[in-house]
């Protein structure tokens, strides 16, 4: 009975502990606007252009709930966007990609979706290589941002 | 012979070194995995606090097993990655946060022996309004938020969790209900003013979530972006969209075509429109339920012409997606998402 108790917890938790690459996220102590401004550049030195910036944080206030400052970042490259949606429209939803970027108390946190996640979805080789491809800049770009002095 | 044996000691001495600069580092450790959700110093986050008085009431034991495990469906992943030297080392990290010394407490992993009936109503009478009636908690989201207001300062954990009863052991349930927990509303034994037998029969109570897990099903297969065709001509499709939002709580923002701001305007394609809303009441529950939610806001459906004239409407599949976030609460909001946009859909594509 104690080793199918065991068995079945195990088997309970297996489901979680896949879930620990599917976000990529980093806390900085980086103020809202220097968080912003990192972003933008960082996006930029790796070839990337912000589409446009959701003001979740403008919503929620004029809509009367208290929340802190609360961003998402819509990101893409162009001739990539062009290019995926008419050859893979599936991807649609998923494209431009996005960086949430969270005030908690005196720190920043900043959260993307794992690109690689992307990879349970949709199975054409050319899409996962570049699945793998937006992780990594997603990736090195978290990192220099965490590794970034204040401004 | 002194030689041989300085030799000798110099050796030892820098194997050692070698050892000990070759342990985990706790600290780093806890930052490159932890401080994200638990903050920087444990003030706690999308993740529970763990400095001061919180973390005084954990035992090792219980902290080892919660990071090695995780909390399946409660934010926290399984961190069934590292070592058990780099656990112990997060362990050390955080238990030096204690908010005065505290020798650590072995509890035995032994069952508590106790009438599950009589728990049961004890349980409702005393722990369900935090812990909620299942044992799913009546807390919103995990963790803390500094940035809205919730109803639980610290949201009360849930205690039906695999994670939870696979890393408590039953004394330490019983310690907690004897003592309560400091720097949370959770009174004491003697508060509650109940028997040392009511406490065991609570303890088996909460023991008998156990009982309740059933094989995990896998999910069944969905496509990721949900395709309809529309009947209409591109025009007439988004008209009809906006018109089927208007009936509907949804803030409408204006409408952005795919790849506006990636390129001028005389070169974006005008036939991929999408169109964003949001609710936002239903957002303020849902972001705190799961901070991370921006990383796939706002609802957004997106219309789409294509070369034959033939006009499709793109939608992202909200209930796999949201599996991703490893937040059961979160997964059961989306179904009303979901229901909604369909009916926005049907109503536009009639």
């Amino acid at each position: 009975m104690k080793l199918f108790k065991f068995a079945m917890i195990l088997l309970l938790l297996a489901s979680s502990s896949a879930q620990a690459e599917n976000m990529i996220m980093l806390r900085t102590s980086l103020t809202f606007d220097e968080g912003m401004i990192m972003i933008k550049d960082k996006l930029e030195e790796y070839g990337y252009k912000i589409a446009h910036i959701q003001k979740c944080d403008g919503g929620l206030g004029d809509a009367g709930y208290k929340t802190g400052l609360y961003k998402s970042v819509f990101f893409g490259k162009f001739d990539e966007m062009r290019y995926l949606t008419a050859k893979y429209p599936q991807i649609i939803p998923y494209v431009p990609l996005k960086i949430a970027i969270m005030e908690e108390l005196d720190t920043l946190v900043l959260v993307s979706l794992n690109p690689s996640t992307l990879k349970e979805f949709f199975e054409e080789p050319e899409l996962r290589t570049l699945f793998g491809r937006w992780e990594s800049d997603v990736r090195a770009i978290f990192e220099e941002i965490s590794n970034s002095k204040k401004l | 012979m002194t030689k041989k044996f300085l030799i000798g000691l110099s050796l030892l001495l820098a194997l050692f070194a070698q050892t000990a600069s070759a342990a985990p580092d706790g600290e780093k450790l806890y930052h490159t995995h932890c401080a994200v959700c638990h903050n920087n110093n444990g003030i706690g986050g999308i993740g529970l606090p763990l400095n001061g008085i919180k973390v005084a009431h954990f035992p090792r034991d219980y902290l080892f097993k919660t990071i090695r495990l995780g909390r399946e469906g409660r934010v926290m992943p399984a961190f069934d990655f590292l070592s058990d030297a780099q656990v112990d080392a997060i362990v050390d990290h955080i238990l030096k946060w204690r908010f005065e010394h505290v020798e650590d407490k072995v509890f035995s992993p032994e069952p508590i022996e106790g009438d599950v009936e009589r728990g049961l109503t004890l349980y409702q009478e005393h722990c369900a309004e935090c812990h909620g009636v299942d044992g799913k908690s009546q807390g919103i989201g995990t963790g803390v938020t500094f940035e809205r207001e919730r109803d639980f300062e610290v949201v009360p954990p849930a205690l039906n969790n695999p994670g939870f009863l696979a890393s408590a052991t039953d004394h330490w349930i019983r310690y907690t209900v004897q003592t309560g927990r400091l720097g949370t509303i959770m009174p004491s034994q003697e508060e509650l003013k109940i028997t040392d037998q009511d406490v065991n029969d609570v303890v088996a109570f909460v023991r008998s979530f156990e009982k309740q897990y059933q094989d995990v099903e896998e999910p069944e297969a969905e496509p990721p972006t949900l395709v309809y065709e529309s009947p209409y001509d591109f025009e007439t499709t988004v008209s009809n969209i906006k018109q089927a939002l208007h009936g509907t709580n949804f803030r409408i923002f204006p409408d952005r075509f795919m790849e506006m701001g990636l390129a001028p305007d005389d070169q974006i394609n005008r036939k991929q429109l999408s169109m964003r809303f949001c609710n936002f009441s239903q957002l303020y529950t849902m972001i705190n339920t799961e901070p991370r939610l921006g990383v796939v806001l706002p609802c957004r459906v997106t219309v789409v012409e294509d070369d034959d004239g033939s006009v499709k409407i793109y939608v992202m599949n909200m209930r796999l997606v949201s599996r991703l976030f490893n937040n059961e609460q979160l997964s059961e909001f989306v179904e009303d998402m979901v229901q909604s946009l369909s009916n926005i859909i049907d109503e536009a594509t009639l």
